[in-house]
């Protein structure tokens, strides 16, 4: 659906973006994380035949976005960062306008805006002029007017910036809902919370390279070869002691370490999938050992971003 | 590769008119218009239109009362409102749009940009067309029914303009006026902010209506073109020749009477009535080139 070869961006001798390959098909929610200034906003533009590589191509459904870039408009809907909205014109108005720019007939664009209205539950703001919508509302008209078209792939550079949590979790719900309708999506943000959610894949870009993508799992994988368990027994730091002697005599452990010396909570690196895990419990406490606490310390793309990020800039 | 087609273009004045989904632009200046905008809007709207409608009375009251022939007046004043309004309206039209970052969510969509060059003048044609509308019931008034001069001579009194004079003085008013649009829509397409539009238009306005005649005054110029002068006087004429103004008051006969050199060439020439066509040609000229503007504007851009 949409493929990204060696897409570079260069403003005389700064680099925007560096050399970024891609493939997502119908379906992939792709989280496109990064500080600011990594090169996110540039990616999303090129895609969406804003602005002209310096070299590299990108294509969607097989259309290149600089050659055709008429044809590949009415195959995206495009949200950029900061956008601005008509105002003196009704909620209707304003996506009826889009629908009909869109050269949808008068009996289409009725059932268009009836469609996205409810699909962004702005349907009891049908009749209210524009400036008259809260931030977050303007943010979900804006994704209606990119959906009047019915979009093959979306690009929305973040989304959900300044928005209140409630308006923030709305918009994250309506991401994951256009996901699972098939459409390609492509989100950026530096709050990463914000994807971890509902991306299946994601990028992280730092100063215009993209240094790792692919699905969260493989890359937490990738990063953390060994699954981190945190075990906290009843007893303290002796009692720790006593299981970790038990754990280091085990092939599956790679090492365990005593995190906290207040509660004795060690931390198990360990090689052995859901079964091994699952046995590893019953064999402590069939050797007798209390455990209060038996959690693995997944990663989170937080701990992603802080492994592969080295935090400068340009 | 696999293209996907768009919907099969309709015929250019359905493409460009009847399914131009722009002409929404309309519904939402006269909304403003009527909310005003603030009260800044609101108080320059309103000294604008009763500054109109005290002349405009005023006007009426002097034909309908004194006899008057006001046609003169009544133009330049009609000239003057196209010179205030039509910039004002339309030097945000695009400007604006990338000012308030609405540019890009137009561009991506399905419009042509003939589509948005149309929508973006087609109301202010009509608001041109509106005031024009407007001034010549009174311009009739003065041709029909009691429009002479109001001399203690009867024997010399006798009407500002013919009426194919008068036809003449107003197709160059409607006439400034679209140039006026034209223009102010092409530079609109070339400047990124609003208020560099306003500043361009403005200084072009004013060197042209004031500066131009104010300089060319200083240097002895006048309306009399003769081949035989250097260039730049002969360059200095000519702008005068097509100063709106001046075309409009050399007309009427108070106007022609009062030039020296044995009374305006162009007048005299007929040159007068290649004016509204040089003002319509700059229009086409100035609208084709937005549109040209608006063209480039749709490609991928170098920067961001």
């Amino acid at each position: 659906m949409l493929e990204v070869n060696n897409l570079r961006k260069t403003y005389g001798a700064l680099v925007a973006v560096e050399g970024i390959s891609l493939q997502l098909g119908p379906g992939d929610i792709f989280g496109f994380i990064g500080p600011n200034g990594a090169g996110k906003t540039s990616t999303i533009k090129m895609i969406s035949t804003l602005l002209r590589p310096t070299s590299g191509t990108a294509t969607i459904d097989g259309i290149d976005v600089v050659r055709y870039p008429r044809e590949v408009r009415s195959l995206i809907g495009y949200m950029p960062d900061a956008f601005g909205v008509y105002d003196d014109i009704k909620v209707w108005e304003y996506l009826d306008f889009f629908a009909a720019a869109y050269r949808q007939s008068r009996t289409e664009r009725t059932e268009t805006v009836d469609r996205v209205l409810e699909l962004t539950d702005l349907t009891e703001k049908r009749d209210t002029f524009v400036q008259g919508l809260s931030r977050g509302m303007q943010q979900r008209l804006c994704l209606a007017k990119c959906l009047v078209h019915d979009p093959k792939v979306l690009l929305l550079d973040e989304p959900a910036s300044g928005l209140d949590p409630r308006a923030r979790i709305a918009i994250k719900e309506l991401i994951a809902r256009l996901g699972g309708m098939g459409k390609t999506i492509i989100v950026s943000s530096h709050i990463l919370p914000e994807l971890s959610d509902f991306c299946n894949r994601i990028g992280i870009m730092e100063r215009s390279k993209l240094l790792i993508e692919g699905d969260v799992e493989t890359i937490i994988r990738q990063l953390q070869p060994t699954r981190q368990l945190l075990i906290t027994p009843l007893g303290g730091v002796s009692a720790a002691g006593a299981i970790r002697a038990a754990l280091e005599l085990r092939e599956d452990v790679e090492r365990a370490t005593i995190e906290n010396g207040d509660d004795g909570t060690l931390r198990v690196a360990f090689t052995g999938g859901n079964t091994e895990q699952a046995l590893l419990l019953r064999a402590l406490i069939e050797d007798g050992h209390q455990i209060s606490s038996f959690t693995e310390a997944a990663m989170d793309l937080e701990d992603v971003f802080m492994r592969v990020t080295t935090g400068r800039v340009h | 590769m696999s293209t996907t087609s768009l919907p099969p273009s309709p015929s250019l004045f359905r493409h460009l008119i009847l399914d131009n989904p722009m002409t929404l632009e309309a519904t939402r200046v006269w909304r403003r218009f009527i909310r005003s905008g603030g009260d800044t809007g609101k108080g320059v709207n309103v000294t604008a239109m009763v500054f109109v409608a005290v002349m405009y009375t005023w006007c009426l009251f002097a034909i309908l009362r004194f006899h008057e022939d006001m046609s003169t007046l009544l133009l330049l004043l009609e000239a003057a409102l196209l010179t205030l309004v039509v910039p004002g309206s339309m030097y945000a039209a695009v400007s604006g749009e990338r000012e308030r970052l609405t540019w890009d969510g137009l561009i991506m969509t399905s419009l042509s940009p003939g589509q948005i060059v149309v929508g973006k003048l087609l109301w202010r044609v009509v608001l041109i067309l509106g005031i024009a509308a407007l001034f010549t019931p009174p311009l009739l008034l003065c041709q029909f029914a009691v429009g002479v001069l109001n001399s203690p001579d009867g024997a010399s009194a006798r009407h500002e303009y013919t009426l194919s004079e008068l036809f003449l003085a107003q197709g160059i008013v409607v006439s400034w006026g679209l140039l006026l649009a034209g223009f102010s829509l092409w530079v609109s397409t070339k400047t990124r902010r609003a208020v560099t539009t306003l500043a361009i238009i403005t200084i072009t306005l004013l060197s042209f209506l004031f500066l131009v005649p104010m300089l060319v005054g200083l240097f002895g110029g006048r309306s009399y073109w003769s081949a035989y002068d250097p260039p730049l006087r002969q360059l200095g004429a000519l702008l005068l020749h097509l100063h709106p103004y001046d075309s409009i008051w050399y007309l009427s006969k108070e106007g022609a009477a009062s030039v020296g050199y044995g009374g305006d060439q162009w007048v005299k020439n007929d040159m007068v009535r290649l004016i509204p066509w040089i003002y319509l040609g700059g229009a086409i000229a100035c609208i084709v080139g937005a549109w040209k503007t608006l063209r480039g504007l749709e490609e991928p851009r170098v920067r961001s």
